[in-house]
């Protein structure tokens, strides 16, 4: 399906040259409007003018107006916002332009971020604008209805909504309705009174028809717009139109049947022909309609129809795409599919045959669903599914699947692959698993796969990732292996996929250069396969797996290219959350405190839009971290309670250590150590009520949560001997340190095993055995010279400070450079000396530099104020904040505020 | 024509008033409760009566019946 949005979805729609006014109801939107009412409802069933007099109302106004006329294929949340954020940003290009980011990259925010994003970003418009849904009944999607709902409760200032609809949307409108808030226009309103009646007839259809003849018309349609034309269609060069008027009796539900098939018994065989094959269209044009009736000349036809007011409604300025008016459309179609079944598929087959030639498989799949070709359609969807899953549009696929009979669907290998893949990379196995069921099933039979070594290739690499998931690495190594010998070499996405298992897999086994080389082969090869979403959770592991083991330099260089290759995609995947959370966390331990807060603060905003909450829990203990060690101990607590509350709510298991150790600091740091014992023992730290440590025997293996709860044991225990309660402890915190550094170091885990060593220094120095605490520190200080470690010693406080001093001065460093100790002294004073020693801010590198106001105002953009908090902060009108932001974009060639901000802390004037 | 109507709606279970109303696009006022069912009265038109049982139905809402009481097409639909 292709990803480019069809923009006569979001064109106001043309009106008709001639066509009825309707002052008194153009009077009341316009009342409704200036009274400052926040909704305009009309809601009426097809054929009442509803499109008509919204668009003839809002060519009228003065303000700017979003336009989305929404079809039955928006119901899926994917594509939907994709539609209302390409329909606002034709009023302001700045709004969305995150969600777009996110949304390009197919994946979905939660619903309460991606309201609340849209929300902020609509009351920093200056003005009012007016937002129109047309067709609003198609969208029944609770995701979609629950956001449009927060939406209308809290509609910001610059917006009026208008709903256009067939029936009323499940969304709270009466409360609305009650405080006045509601501009309605409904079918009794629309119906066309006796004067309109005659003015359509006479001066839209020009007939000329009796006072009676017109009067008997507007009675029976009721005044409904559809039923009149129709009638006016069907009278029109009637000899005797007052005798036919005379015949129609009943009501317009009655008559509208028959007067569909007295129009069409009027048109030339050609026409008539024309109008029936080519309504199984939602949309024409001339190419299409000469695919699907063999014809030539279907743009002169459509324009001959156009002329002749045959429902054919414009969807584009130079008249190319047209749409027939819905009700016709339904009309044309039942008279087609009476006794016409194979007509009717085989019009379907053409038409679906002529989408994919263009490239629109979404359409060409529905059309072959609708003509019930289900061979057609499973290959069509084997041949798009995964594309499409990837763009995020999962709920379009799902239905594809839902339409396919299962002994078909059951049987595609690549659409249950396409499934199962999906699931598994959103972590949720449950679903994933009757996708895999089905796919044991068909690759039970030897067959499957035998020509398709790619299939074959796929499927290994998905029994992979289910054997990590299963805890069993050799095993899913070992059928990686398989897939990579039976892997075409230019199938770059399912070589992709193979390294996504082997990575897993290293990284169980605690073998970092293969896990490294495994995510690097990903990268590579989703890039290939310009599969955006797995680039990135490549990048992600790769950083991630750098800084659990200390490569600094290593993170710092991958998660700086990652960025930049964001930057230049314009997709915005929250995956990257992990890639700007490592970039913090490696100018955090370089002692450039703003660049990491900046950094982590992009975490948290990217992990919420994606509804990480594992990320933006580990965000949220490494801000409190930061923060502790400013001395905001109150800061710092109310941080880390903010990732205990979250992680109660969502229960993520691989953050829970994370969050206990940073616990474990603050409450020491606040005095509190029976609630630091009590944060520990929640972990398996007791026994018997009563807190203990569970025994680590030499050599035994430990993971890097494991030794992260093992150094807030050892914390502990030194902050109660330092306050006198347990000195004797102290042997056993060495002991356990002892195991501890061995064990980490032995796999690599370097941040944990620098802080054992500090915190088996502060041990010693306890005990006064201030050598043997003096090697340590050493020790540390050679194990982190090379990736430059600063803040993990700042953070252990004077002692370390003291044995630092001691080793500068009495000249003790041993290989370790006295530069790098200075450095690591100047954090404990907090004079930064790294970041006074960075260089001035590089305006040299802009064609045009920013002006000192510019440069205010970028900062405070940075730390995340809206326009208006800006203009109030500088006290300077909106309008003026808006120029400076204009020019800050020109200048860094920035086209949002994301990428402003990037650009200017690359360039250090942040 | 008769674009407006009073509908009596009848839902299963004991639904309270301000509960229902507080999402609904027509305000549905409360006639009768019991245990077992709950009547409610609205004033709607056809599209406002579809879009009404569509809400409900997509709330969980289980409809036992809808009838219509009068078609007394005087004043605005859906208030309270």
């Amino acid at each position: 399906m292709s990803t480019a949005l069809l923009q006569t979805k979001l064109r106001l729609p043309t009106l008709p040259p001639k066509r009825v006014q309707r002052p008194q109801l153009i009077k009341r939107l316009h009342e409704g409007l200036e009274s400052g009412r926040k909704i305009t409802l009309v809601s009426a069933p097809a054929g009442f003018g509803k499109t008509t007099l919204i668009a003839e109302w809002v060519y009228a106004l003065d303000v700017p107006v979003a336009w989305l006329s929404l079809d039955p294929s928006d119901d899926d949340p994917g594509r939907f916002f994709a539609y209302l954020i390409a329909a606002l940003q034709k009023v302001d290009a700045h709004i969305g332009r995150e969600i777009e980011g996110v949304l390009r990259a197919g994946q979905l925010p939660p619903g309460e971020i991606l309201s609340t994003a849209i929300i902020n970003d609509i009351h920093d418009f200056v003005g009012r604008f007016l937002l129109v849904l047309d067709d609003l009944q198609v969208i029944q999607d609770l995701f979609i209805l629950q956001v449009l709902e927060k939406l209308v409760a809290y509609l910001p200032d610059p917006l009026h909504l208008v709903l256009l609809t067939r029936e009323d949307p499940s969304l709270p409108l009466a409360r609305l309705r009650a405080n006045n808030q509601l501009t309605e226009i409904r079918a009794g309103d629309l119906r066309f009174t006796g004067p309109e009646a005659d003015r359509y007839l006479h001066e839209v259809m020009d007939l000329s028809l009796s006072e009676t003849d017109v009067a008997t018309l507007a009675d029976r349609t009721e005044g409904w717009i559809v039923g009149l034309q129709l009638a006016g269609l069907s009278v029109r060069d009637r000899e005797d139109p007052s005798g036919f008027i005379a015949t129609l009796s009943g009501s317009h539900r009655f008559i509208l049947s028959y007067l569909t098939e007295e129009v069409l018994g009027r048109q030339p065989e050609e026409i008539r022909l024309f109008l029936l094959q080519t309504s199984v269209l939602d949309r024409l044009n001339g190419d299409l309609c000469n695919a699907v009736t063999g014809r030539t000349d279907g743009a002169a036809l459509l324009e001959k129809l156009f002329a002749a007011n045959l429902f054919l409604i414009p969807l584009d300025d130079e008249q190319r795409w047209y749409r027939y008016h819905h009700l016709f459309a339904d009309l044309l179609r039942g008279l087609l599919c009476t006794g016409q079944n194979d007509t009717m598929a085989s019009l379907h087959r053409r038409a679906s045959h002529w989408y994919e030639q263009v490239g629109l498989s979404g359409e060409a799949i529905r059309h072959v669903l609708a003509a019930a070709d289900y061979a057609a359609a499973v290959r069509l969807v084997e041949s798009h599914a995964m594309g499409i899953i990837i763009q995020g549009y999962t709920k379009t696929v799902e239905s594809w699947m839902q339409a396919i009979p299962p002994a078909w669907s059951a049987q595609s290998p690549r659409t249950n692959l396409a499934f199962a893949w999906m699931y598994l990379m959103r972590g949720a196995y449950a679903r994933a698993l009757p996708y895999v069921e089905r796919l044991r099933a068909i690759f039970a039979d030897a067959k499957t796969g035998e020509e398709d070594a790619s299939l074959t290739a796929e499927w290994l690499a998905l029994q992979a990732m289910l054997l990590n998931a299963e805890g069993k690495p050799a095993e899913s190594l070992a059928l990686s292996d398989r897939a990579l010998a039976a892997v075409p070499e230019m199938e770059s996405h399912v070589r992709s996929l193979i390294h996504m298992g082997r990575a897993g897999a290293y990284q169980m086994m605690d073998d970092y250069e293969h896990a490294v080389e495994a995510f690097q082969l990903i990268i590579l090869h989703s890039r290939a396969a310009a599969d955006f979403v797995p680039e990135m959770l490549g990048y992600a592991g790769l950083v991630q797996l750098a800084i659990h083991h200390g490569r600094l330099q290593f993170a710092f260089e991958i998660a700086s290219r990652g960025v930049e290759r964001v930057g230049r995609s314009g997709a915005l995947s929250p995956v990257i959350a992990a890639v700007h959370g490592a970039l913090g966390y490696v100018h955090y331990q370089w002692q450039q405190i703003e660049q990491a807060r900046g950094y982590f603060q992009r975490a948290i905003q990217l992990s919420t839009l994606g509804g990480f909450s594992d990320a933006e829990i580990s965000y949220w203990v490494i801000l409190s971290r930061l923060l502790q060690m400013e001395g905001d101990l109150e800061a710092s607590a109310a941080e880390i309670q903010k990732a205990v509350d979250l992680m109660r709510a969502v229960a993520p298991a691989w953050v829970r250590e994370e969050v206990v150790s940073q616990q474990v600091r603050v409450y020491l740091a606040q005095g509190r150590v029976a609630a630091a014992e009590a944060a520990l023992k929640g972990e398996g730290f007791a026994a018997r009520n009563q807190y203990a440590i569970p025994a680590l025997a030499p050599g035994q293996y430990l993971t890097r949560p494991a030794g992260l709860l093992y150094n807030s044991a050892i914390r502990i225990i030194l902050h109660r001997a330092r306050t006198g309660h347990d000195p004797a402890g102290l042997h056993q915190g060495i002991e356990l340190a002892d195991r501890l550094i061995t064990v980490m170091l032995q796999h690599q885990y370097l941040p944990v095993a620098l802080e054992t060593l500090l915190l088996r220094a502060q041990m010693y120095a306890v005990l006064g055995q201030d050598q043997a605490g003096r090697a340590d520190v050493l020790r540390a200080l050679e194990l982190a010279e090379p990736e430059g470690f600063i803040r993990i010693f700042a953070e252990e406080g004077p002692p370390v400070a003291e044995s630092l001093t001691f080793l500068l001065e009495r000249n003790r460093l041993g290989s370790v450079e006295a530069g790098y100790v200075k450095k690591i002294l100047a954090a404990f004073t907090g004079s930064q000396p790294s970041e006074a020693k960075q260089p001035a801010p590089n305006q040299a590198a802009l064609p045009s530099p920013l002006t000192e106001r510019e440069l205010d105002v970028l900062r405070l953009m940075a730390e995340g104020l809206k326009y208006e908090e800006i203009a109030q902060r500088l006290y300077i009108s909106l309008n003026t904040v808006r120029s400076h932001v204009k020019a800050i974009y020109g200048k860094l060639e920035a086209d949002n505020r994301t990428k402003a901000i990037e650009t200017g802390r690359r360039l250090r004037f942040l | 024509m008769e674009d407006i109507s009073t509908y009596r709606i009848s839902v299963l279970g004991s639904v309270n008033e301000e509960e229902i109303n507080a999402m609904s696009p027509l305000w549905m006022e409360m006639t009768r409760a019991e245990t077992a069912a709950t009547l409610f009265t609205t004033r709607a038109d056809q599209s406002g009566l579809i879009g009404l049982m569509r809400h409900l139905h997509g709330r969980g809402f289980v409809i036992l019946s809808v009838s219509r009481v009068n078609t007394d097409t005087r004043g605005p639909i859906g208030q309270k």
